[in-house]
């Protein structure tokens, strides 16, 4: 069985690609074999794993399903993490998808024969409300949200709110796991936002967060998951204990829905 | 995925290459040890298992596990259970993988890169040497995912490509052949040869064979030794029997006798080994609450045994033997030497002595299936055993002779239908064999205190196997009538005829 896990927040720069790589090198650390696809046409995943953004074939080829999806596969630095490299006609996705009969579908359809091959697919997803985003929400299991505290706006409340709602409907059948990321304000503001978001039943906040933190910076200049070249830093803590609380909540089927079939 | 060697002229050539971005992971040194079972499984399945530095590994896979020491033979049960476990077992079944080889010298591992520095290959340098004979430096190249293309592009044109690891050239450097020995002796003839000739190498080559799994038999490295060594003993007296022209009638006389000695002492040991091992197999004829019952039954196998052992080994080291693996290759090596005129067959082309043979036991065997066929159902089981041990003759000499000298397209299709009816007939003959050994063993299991449920699950055996029989009996007519029909005859005229 094939978990896949997609980090999104239609806000820009709150830490989806720090999590889906660090989280999908933990997962390979685990034993399991993993894929990261990036999609984002910025291709800051692709780069942190030294890997050249370019995907034979192009966006159009992959979801025409023009080459076999396996053969795109690159191979990174660490045992049993592969990645599907970015390619700069991701940014025409949204266009491409949209000439499909049932474009949410397709990306589905285009991870189908990666399935026997991986325990966990990651997809790193552009920071965008779209055919792309509602395509990964129907691709995933479970979308794992970082939220920065210090910026929470109602819009992105409202946003939260009403993915959650899709989610309830029973449209998506997608988990919605948000979880703090950059955390570095006082405690009594954290407390405030994190009581705010309980109140919203829908989203399940995890426990863990991942602070603020020079090492996750550093990826940049590394290239490296922060594990390798910190392996002690809290940084490196916060995504295990991050990776472990989703596991957990993985292995207990739709606890955090209220009216979800038992 | 597969894995790339070249040869390198050295290290420095491959550290120094322009263009070739190479970082240094690891270097170490040490010795590494070739396993492989006597009969060369591993090698044939592309498993060859190595112990180095602490670990186990089947060469060329990501199989390994951790094992401290290298003995010298390695059983299945050895092994840490895990996937290297899954991949060997069945490839091993009752044979220990043996020490084959040590190889010793330096090795590197290194990460190729590409300009973003990100890993394409990992590349094995390992300079090499097998006692005194220098095995060269050889990488090996494993590109990752994704990256062949680019990984190949980097070595081809610059190294020297070659087929193998290095494993084939060490095996080569101890004298052993990769594909290890077996029963299945396979002597290359040409019909221009005179018959004595021929024979003399035939059955040189048995003996080497059956020389070769000697050491293992008297030491019991496993069950397999004694039975290639038994398989080629029974070749030899099969070829002594059939093609008596090429020997004088006093040598051949005398050769049977003591080829049927060594049958004999080692038969008992043989017998048991087969118990002990389709034990399992024979519990499940009787009902599944009968079968834990039968364990004494498995104590007194195992004790029988290790007494045939000891009687078979004090044969095998006696006067006899010795004298017999003296003298019958000294005796091959002159056969052609031996007086004509009491000979018939020495004169004769090898085809023509063998195929007439063949022909002739073929129709013999039809007329004895014939007659069995006949007397049903009142044959006795004794002619069954008679005609099974002319299939083995027959099968014996197609595979020795027939299929080097005739058509092999022709060839296998009777040595299929032979083989289906040495199957029902083995079976038939096994039944019988085993009851009346059951029986035999009833009063040592009495012995026994506590046997009574024992004894009762013995007798559900011997019931089981009874009817077991009866039922391969009843398929011997089918086996039977594909083995003679027209079509086989015509097959057998077509191949062996003149
Ligand atoms: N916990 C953190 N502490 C400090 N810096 C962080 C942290 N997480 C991410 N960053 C930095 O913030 C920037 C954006 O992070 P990241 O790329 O992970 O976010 P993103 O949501 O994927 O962005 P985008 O929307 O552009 O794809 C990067 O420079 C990254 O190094
Ligand atoms: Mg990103």
């Amino acid at each position: 069985m094939t978990t896949v896990l997609a980090t999104y927040n239609i806000k820009g720069g709150v830490g989806k690609t720090s999590t889906a790589v660090n989280l999908a090198y933990l997962a390979a650390q685990d034993g399991h074999r993993v894929l990261l696809w990036d999609l984002d046409p910025q291709a800051a995943a692709t780069y942190l794993f030294r890997v050249k953004p370019k995907v034979h074939g192009g966006a159009d080829g992959l979801m025409h399903r023009r080459f076999g999806v396996t053969n795109l596969v690159k191979a990174t630095d660490h045992e049993r993490l592969d990645l599907l490299p970015a390619d700069f006609s991701y940014r025409h996705l949204d266009l491409t998808l949209d000439g499909f009969k049932r474009p949410t579908r397709r990306l589905a359809k285009v991870l189908k024969p990666l399935r026997g091959d991986y325990d966990f697919i990651f997809l790193d997803c552009p920071p965008s409300i779209s055919l792309v985003s509602e395509s990964v929400f129907e691709a995933a299991d479970a979308l794992l949200v970082p939220v920065i505290p210090a910026t929470l706006s109602s819009r992105t409340f409202a946003q939260l709110a009403e993915l959650a709602a899709g989610d309830q409907d029973g449209r998506i059948g997608t988990r919605i796991f948000a979880f703090f990321s950059m955390v570095q304000v006082s405690k009594e503001l954290h407390r405030t936002v994190m009581a705010r978001l309980r109140s919203m039943h829908s989203v399940t906040m995890l426990g863990a967060a991942i602070p603020s933190s020079d090492d996750v910076e550093a990826m940049g200049e590394e290239r490296d998951p922060v594990s390798i070249f910190a392996p002690d830093s809290i940084a490196a803590m916060s995504y295990k204990a991050l990776w472990m609380d989703i596991q957990k909540r993985l292995s207990r089927p739709g606890l955090e829905r209220p009216g979800a079939p038992a | 995925m597969e894995t790339r060697h070249y040869l390198l002229p050295s290290v420095e050539a491959l550290e120094s290459a322009e263009g070739l971005r190479l970082e240094r992971v690891i270097q170490h040194s040490g010795d590494a040890v070739l396993y492989d079972t006597f009969d060369g499984k591993l090698w044939d399945a592309g498993a060859l298992l190595m112990h180095a530095l602490g670990e186990l590994r089947v060469v060329g896979s990501e199989l390994r596990a951790p094992f401290s020491q290298a003995p010298d033979a390695i059983s299945a049960a050895d092994l840490p259970s895990g996937p290297l476990k899954a991949r060997l077992e069945p490839l091993l079944g009752v044979r220990s993988a043996l020490a084959q080889v040590r190889i010793s010298g330096n090795a590197a591992n290194y990460k190729l890169l590409d300009e973003l520095d990100k890993t394409i290959a990992r590349v094995e340098v390992q300079d090499a040497a097998v006692g005194s004979a220098d095995l060269g430096v050889r990488a090996h190249v494993w590109p990752l995912r994704g990256y062949e293309e680019e990984t190949d592009a980097l070595f081809a044109g610059r190294f020297q490509a070659c087929s193998e690891g290095i494993y084939a050239e060490a095996m080569a450097a101890v004298g052993r052949d990769p594909h290890g020995i077996r029963s299945k002796v396979r002597v290359g003839l040409s019909g221009h040869e005179w018959a004595d000739g021929g024979v003399a190498r035939v059955l040189r080559a048995l003996w080497d064979v059956i020389d070769a799994n000697r050491e293992g038999t008297l030491e019991d490295t496993d069950i397999e030794f004694l039975h290639d060594y038994r398989v080629c003993v029974r070749k030899s007296r099969a070829v002594l029997k059939e093609l008596r022209g090429v020997f004088t009638p006093a040598a051949r006389a005398h050769w049977r006798a003591e080829f049927r000695w060594l049958q004999q002492v080692t038969g008992a040991t043989r017998d048991l080994d087969v118990y002990l091992e389709d034990f399992d197999e024979l519990a499940g004829l009787v009902p599944a609450q009968d079968r834990a019952a039968l364990e004494p039954l498995r104590t007194v196998l195992a004790n029988r045994r290790v007494a045939a052992r000891e009687a078979m080994v004090t044969e095998l080291r006696s006067r006899r033997a010795v004298a017999l693996g003296h003298e019958w290759p000294l005796y091959l090596a002159r056969l052609t030497e031996e007086p004509v005129a009491e000979r018939p067959d020495a004169s004769a082309k090898i085809d023509t002595v063998a195929f007439t043979r063949i022909r002739k036991l073929y129709s013999k065997m039809v007329k004895m299936g014939q007659a069995i066929m006949e007397g049903e159902p009142h044959t006795p089981a004794e002619d069954y055993h008679e005609l099974r041990k002319q299939g083995k003759e027959l099968r014996y000499l197609v595979e020795l002779f027939g299929e080097p000298l005739g058509d092999a397209e022709i060839v296998k299709p009777m040595v299929r239908t032979l083989k289906g009816l040495q199957d029902v007939l083995g079976r038939h003959q096994d039944r019988e064999v085993q009851g009346a050994f059951v029986r035999e063993l009833v009063d040592d299991v009495a012995a026994v205190e506590g046997s009574a449920p024992a004894l009762l699950a013995m007798g559900s055996l011997i019931g089981a196997l009874e009817r077991d029989e009866v039922a391969a009996r009843a398929e011997f007519g089918a086996a039977f009538t594909r083995f003679s029909s027209e079509e086989q005859r015509t097959l057998v005229k077509e191949a062996f005829g003149k």
